[in-house]
């Protein structure tokens, strides 16, 4: 079992960005018809998103995201020893991104980089090995930086998901502190790896042909465009994912009653409203951004609870579950105190890397 | 509300069709509207309404408008 204890780490500060590229979901009525697009704002709950720009990265949203975090909380970098950069749209095919955003950033050379690709639980992933890796080391603060960018994978006419993905960006600060315990349960399951996967472009099948055909949904894709079985994934969310929520109290001698607040990776509506109904939560205590930012996978669960705390300034201490889940399939559940005043509002951005664009012959 | 009526109200809701609409070929494969996202609408209408909580292979299988029937008698539910 992957239950990891974490000692003396706790959150100093949390940050999201989105692009500044508001998509409401109106604006698909032309592509997909008023009907289909009612019936899919009432079945996922989701009213718009945010895309990023055409020139926007994955690593320009986690940039921005760790500037802000820079800005709010007042860091010297050069404490930084630890950076974790998770991501499944890296900039480039090679170097790792976390190495381009530690230049960016500013961040010493005696910080350690490194990415973790994964989406909708990455930011459990993420937290779990920048906590385990301050866990054994000297360093005092920890970086975790999520970004993604899954709309510009879609298909545009795709309408199970293209309404769905929202782009963002999200820093986390973590310093070494006090006498808080961090139990993380992780899990994943490579047997199900179908259920969400974008074939093309990685080395098994690098430039196949960009032909479109008929999927089992009825949707028409390339190879090149994230396909989600719907139906797996739904029943793998409202399954497995309380069954390891129930895991995790009961590995922790917890109640769900005993959290503040319980923050769960924004899927969609009815997901939402299912894990809530199984794990026996009260509704008022799982707070929801999917409404205005869709599903921006790893960066969802930080960006609700910017959403929620962001604008407060209470210093209010909280306790924390979060549940993370999504393609791989990999999940995973933890929980934390944090106080309400290191969560800074949602901020937006359009800034990108233009020294980042590699030009034939200038290199 | 008889427990059949309350069934055919959820699909004719979830899926803007008319109950007439409704029978042996209602089915994921043979119905336009019955997409993924119509199947989650479904199963959480169909899970609140007759209170119960399907196991993942129920959900899975919810494949068409009869065998629904079947699996919530599964359930208990009298329809």
């Amino acid at each position: 079992m992957a239950l990891f204890k974490t000692q003396n780490v706790e959150i100093a500060g949390v940050t999201c960005v989105v692009p500044d590229n508001y998509i409401p979901v109106e604006n698909f009525v032309e592509r997909f018809g008023e009907e289909a697009v009612n019936r899919f704002r009432e079945g996922t709950g989701i009213g718009s998103i945010y895309n990023a720009l055409p020139e926007q990265t994955a690593g320009d949203l986690a940039c921005a995201a760790a500037e802000e975090l820079f800005t709010k909380t007042g860091i010297e970098k050069e404490k930084i020893g630890i950076m974790v950069f998770v991501t499944q749209s890296p900039d480039y095919r090679r170097p790792s991104t976390a190495c381009v955003l530690q230049k960016r950033l500013d961040l010493p050379m005696e910080c350690a980089t490194m990415e973790v690709e994964l989406g909708c639980s990455g930011f459990l992933y993420g937290f779990q090995t920048a906590l385990s890796m301050m866990a054994t080391s000297d360093t005092e603060y920890g970086l975790v930086l999520i970004g993604e960018t899954a709309s510009k994978l879609v298909n545009p006419m795709d309408k199970s998901i293209v309404m769905m993905y929202g782009d963002a960006g999200a820093a986390i600060l973590l310093k070494k502190t006090g006498a808080q315990k961090i139990h993380t349960l992780l899990k994943s399951d490579g047997g199900r790896y179908k259920a969400i996967v974008l074939p093309a472009g990685g080395f098994r099948d690098m430039n196949p042909t960009h032909e479109k055909f008929l999927c089992s949904d009825g949707n028409e894709r390339s190879l090149y465009d994230i396909f989600m079985d719907g139906t797996a994934v739904f029943s793998f969310s409202i399954t497995d994912i309380p069954k390891t929520i129930k895991e995790y109290l009961a590995l922790t001698e917890t109640a769900i009653s005993d959290y503040d607040v319980i923050v769960l990776h924004q899927a969609n509506h009815y997901i939402l409203k299912q894990i809530i109904r199984r794990i026996r939560a009260e509704k008022e205590k799982v707070p929801v951004s999917l409404d205005r930012y869709g599903n921006t996978g790893g960066i969802s669960i930080p960006l609700t609870l910017c959403d929620k705390y962001g604008e407060q300034n209470s210093g209010e201490r909280v306790r924390a579950l979060m549940s993370g889940f999504g393609i791989g399939l990999s999940w995973g559940v933890t929980s934390v105190y944090v106080n309400t005043d290191v969560i800074f509002p949602i901020t937006k951005t359009s800034d990108y890397y233009k020294e980042g664009k590699f030009v034939p012959g200038q290199y | 509300m008889k427990n059949r009526e309350k069934y055919d109200e959820i699909f004719c809701a979830v899926f803007g069709v008319k109950k007439e609409a409704l029978g042996e070929t209602f089915t994921f494969k043979e119905t336009a509207e019955w997409d993924s996202v119509a199947h989650l609408g479904l199963i959480s209408e169909l899970e609140e309404a007759f209170d119960v909580m399907f196991e993942t292979e129920d959900i899975l299988h919810y494949g068409s408008y009869l065998n629904g029937l079947n699996i919530l008698r599964k359930y208990g539910v009298h329809i």
